[in-house]
């Protein structure tokens, strides 16, 4: 009975692939939308073996676009810092069927030049960019999740070592409000 | 002769970023006019680097929702020409460094943001500058608000192949508000 379910499970993972190329992954951010109080942590010096996490207070609203190729994220949140507010827009492509993320705050003021790519892996929209940080260039991995209907997480992480280890630097835990 | 040419060019330059020139002013509203709901009319030229006039026109909806108290706005467009249905968005977002706006468009067959345009407004009339690729060529790219009126305005965008000597119109999109 063992044998004959890793035999079973071998196979599912062998047609895996080749079975999940033409799903159509234009409503992977469906579980998304709508209203959601957001608590927050934030690493305030990522990579410098620090431990100075600080709480934030908030709300996002993720609103679609083109009827849910594309949606706009907003998060407002209060911190020990003061306000934080940004955006980020998360685009379909439907040609490569990845997604595309780009983030911008006020303060800024220009789109992030290079956004995060990616997909579903392992159950987590999960994208990838290489970034300028403190004049270094990393690796930057930011993951989104549903945990059930009404609870969803996402995480920033960084990698110095080509993705081999990571530091997570920002965890975002989210309830869903009313409409 | 050179040296003039160097000197045209400088002048080119000089007046295709006309902000440099000027003290910063805080235009953080200045799209404001642009908020709401608005039926489009398009007329996009098929080949706006090449010698046929040929176009096409295009009729939708533009919705254009502000963020950030105005410092941000994302406009979706949809549209219908002959060659089916067309839908984009653009993020636009006010550096208050900069005193200047980028414009971040994508369509929605392709997924992904094409180069930022960055510009300002000078007496009533917007005008932001950036470049794109056309059949492996990069070009000058300038698009402009202009006729601003409550109910009413026109957005058209320009190519140049040249470094900005000479112009192309190759998008002219008539609003009025729905």
């Amino acid at each position: 009975m063992i044998h004959l379910r890793v035999f079973v499970t071998g196979l599912v993972l062998l047609a895996a692939p080749v079975a999940a190329a033409p799903r159509d992954g234009a409503h992977d951010f469906d579980f998304d939308l709508g209203r959601w109080h957001t608590q927050s942590s934030r690493l305030m010096h990522p990579l410098a073996n620090a431990s100075d996490w600080v709480d934030l207070d908030g709300e996002t609203n993720v609103s679609p676009i083109w009827g849910g190729k594309g949606n706009l994220a907003e998060y407002k949140a209060q911190g020990p810092n003061g306000p934080l507010e940004l955006i980020a827009i998360r685009l379909f492509n439907p040609k490569t069927q990845q997604w595309a993320i780009n983030f911008a705050t006020p303060g800024v003021g220009t789109l992030g030049a290079q956004p995060g790519v990616g997909e579903v892996r392992d159950g987590r929209m999960t994208f990838y960019d290489q970034e300028d940080y403190a004049g270094r260039q990393i690796w930057v991995r930011f993951q989104i999740w549903s945990i059930d209907a009404d609870h969803a997480q996402s995480e920033q992480a960084f990698s110095v070592d080509g993705g081999k280890s990571w530091e997570v630097n920002w965890i975002n835990r989210y309830t869903r409000l009313p409409a | 002769m050179i040296r003039l040419a160097t000197l045209a060019a400088a002048a080119a330059f000089m007046a295709a970023f006309p902000a440099v020139a000027q003290a910063p002013r805080d235009g953080a509203h200045d799209f404001d006019f642009d908020l709401g709901v608005w039926k489009t009319h398009i007329v996009r030229r098929l080949d706006p680097l090449g010698g046929s006039g040929a176009t096409v026109e295009l009729n939708g909806t533009v919705t254009v929702r502000k963020l950030w108290d105005g410092r941000a706005q994302v406009e979706e467009i949809e549209a219908d020409g002959p060659k089916g249905h067309w839908e984009g968005m653009t993020v636009f977002l006010y550096d208050p460094q900069a005193h200047q706006w980028s414009m971040n468009f994508a369509n929605s067959a392709a997924g992904k943001f094409a180069t930022p345009m960055i510009g300002s407004f000078t007496d009533g009339r917007g005008e932001l500058i950036g470049t794109d690729v056309i059949d492996g060529r990069p070009i000058l790219v300038r698009a402009v608000w202009s006729n601003i009126a409550p109910a009413t305005h026109t957005y058209q965008e320009s190519y140049s192949a040249d470094g900005g000597h000479t112009w192309q119109v190759a998008f002219t999109a008539t609003k009025t508000r729905a």
